[in-house]
């Protein structure tokens, strides 16, 4: 074993593998030493950097590549602890054409004998392209998510547009169609009675039709007096229609908000009331309202056995409960759902006032 | 003689209102307007006895409108000929000062009674519009005292109680195995929805409402 020749052979066969290792990686491998000059690079960083492998010893790293990094590396050299870093953004000085650069690298410092860092070990992969299609991806996501706030905008001012259409315009003139005829009657007493008393009551079934339709589409009332005499409106046809009894509290809401929020609090509580005639097979429920300075929140609560999330969604209506969570997350809010184990479950929306910007 | 002045923005409404009211010697049509921008400044130089108008038209804020001429000519009466029954409209228009309230195919005889009671300075409501749904809604429509507590979800009550006890977002988010950014998100909603303004704010709150202890 003490045989110079042999050892000197097994050390050069090592030293062999240690470069067949360091060159064949892909990741960009280089030694630097404590003051940051070069050792040797490997050919994954010399080609990264568009550069010979050759061109590196002696050069020091920040005066090729200058950046705010140095600082990390002398805190690397004082403090003895390897640091990592992901996505890290680097721009190269003699390429300006290749744009900014992302980067996960690591600096790992090897210690000497005598506890010195003796040189500097700089692990880098390049994730520019993984990171760019991220940043696209956001960008499709913050593009999808307008697109539907814009849908959803579309679909009430739509929805408001035929409401009206139906109830001031077609309503007025079918009013105006039965006040014709009730005056010729009154003229003329007599001609064709059974006939008129028909058509009259013919008249007004389709003028009561065409009403709910319209309030069932977009009540007037929310656009032309607001929030809490809409709900206070819906929770009246909730009673005439389904039987369900809702007590209704609010507090702090002085005037109006902005429309795009009174139509997304409207509709939510619309949807969870309606959720809940649908689910919970129950009579009673709660809606609150809550306004402060800068929020508006919503609480919608029945006393049954509640409706689950999964259980909407399993019953193929979660699209509704996607469409709550779409609008509070236009406009920067969020819905939660919550099982209350006994008693129920409670949805509550809240909504900021003033700036809306929507969430990621 | 009782002076009229019409607002309607259906030229039919209007001539058949107008007729109506030519045919009762008691009254006179002293103007009327289609365009909801034109009503104020009408109104104030002729200044009728009676206005009816319609709540709903273009470029006009029915509610708005009342409250207007309530304030700026306080001898002119308003009556409302609506579409709308719903006891919302008709509570809004008296309390922004309405006087009669008259929904539309009423039969023309209510019309005439509201117009001349409203010039004596009297109220007048159609039958149709009981007084008591006005009251129902009245009721239902108050405010109440509300605890904004009620207002948190499990999540938010959870962080606000560990925030109080002086945690940080971090250690929350480890103690909720949540993100640190969600777990600020959660104590930024919070205190929006209860109009807290920084920690201090927080912890006197949570002490108050008893969610932590003072000691």
């Amino acid at each position: 074993m003490t045989d110079p020749v042999r050892m000197d052979a097994a050390n050069r066969s090592e030293s062999r593998l240690l470069d067949l290792f360091f060159d064949s990686n892909l990741s960009c491998a280089v030694l630097l030493d404590r003051e940051f000059n070069f050792i040797r690079v490997n050919r994954a960083y010399a080609s990264a950097c568009g550069r010979d492998v050759s061109e590196f010893p002696g050069h020091n790293h920040f005066d090729f590549y200058p950046s705010d990094a140095k600082a990390i590396f002398e805190e690397v050299v004082r403090t003895k602890r390897a640091f990592s870093t992901r996505a890290r953004a680097f721009e190269f000085p003699d390429h300006p054409e290749w744009g900014v650069t992302y980067w996960d690298w690591n600096l790992v410092p090897v210690v000497d004998a005598r506890g010195d860092v003796e040189v500097l070990f700089f692990c880098l992969n390049d994730v520019t392209e993984s990171r760019r299609r991220d940043e696209r991806m956001q960008q499709v996501m913050m593009q999808l998510s307008k697109l539907s706030s814009q849908l959803v905008d579309a679909q009430e001012s739509e929805r408001r547009r035929i409401a009206r259409i139906l109830h001031e315009e077609i309503g007025q003139e079918l009013m105006a169609v039965k006040l014709t005829i009730q005056n010729r009657v009154t003229r003329s007493p007599g001609c064709g009675e059974g006939l008129t008393h028909d058509v009259l009551e013919g008249l007004n079934q389709v003028i009561g039709r065409l009403r709910q339709i319209s309030l069932d589409l977009r009540p007037p009332v929310l656009d032309d007096l607001g929030l809490v005499p809409a709900l206070v409106w819906l929770i009246s046809q909730e009673r005439s229609q389904t039987g369900l009894e809702v007590s209704f509290r609010h507090c702090g809401l002085n005037g109006r908000l902005p429309q795009e929020i009174e139509t997304a609090v409207y509709r939510i509580a619309q949807e969870a009331l309606s959720n809940i005639t649908r689910h919970s097979g129950v009579k009673r429920a709660t809606v609150d309202l809550h306004g402060t300075a800068d929020s508006i929140a919503l609480r919608v609560e029945d006393r049954g056995r509640g409706f689950g999330a999964k259980e909407v969604s399993n019953s193929g209506t979660g699209s509704g409960l996607m469409g709550m969570r779409e609008r509070a997350r236009s406009l920067g809010g969020r819905v939660s759902i919550e099982p209350v184990p006994g008693t129920g479950t409670i949805v509550i929306a809240e909504l900021p006032l003033g700036q809306p910007a929507p969430q990621g | 003689m009782i002076s009229v002045f019409l607002v309607d923005d259906h030229p039919l409404v209007l001539r058949g209102l107008s007729d109506l009211f030519e045919a009762h010697p008691e009254f006179s049509v002293v103007g009327q307007e289609s365009d909801g921008l034109q009503v104020m400044k009408a109104l104030k130089e002729i200044r009728p006895d009676v206005v009816v108008l319609d709540l709903m038209m273009p470029n006009l804020n029915g509610m708005e409108l009342i409250a207007q001429v309530t304030r700026r000519c306080p001898n002119t009466r308003v009556v409302v000929l609506s579409m709308h029954t719903n006891a919302a409209y008709v509570w809004q228009a008296l309390r922004n000062g309405a006087i009669g309230y008259v929904p539309k195919g009423s039969p023309s005889e209510e019309i005439i009674t509201a117009v001349r009671e409203a010039a004596r300075g009297r109220r007048y409501l159609s039958p149709s519009l009981p007084e008591h749904e006005m009251a129902v809604y009245a009721y239902a429509a108050r405010q109440s005292a509300l605890d904004p507590y009620e207002m948190l979800t499990f999540r938010e009550k959870e962080v606000l109680q560990m925030s109080a006890e002086g945690n940080t977002s971090v250690q929350i988010a480890a103690r909720l195995h949540i993100g640190v950014r969600t777990a600020e998100t959660h104590r930024a909603n919070l205190l929006r929805k209860l109009d807290l303004h920084g920690q201090t704010e927080l912890v006197r709150y949570a002490i108050r409402r008893g969610v932590v202890s003072s000691e």
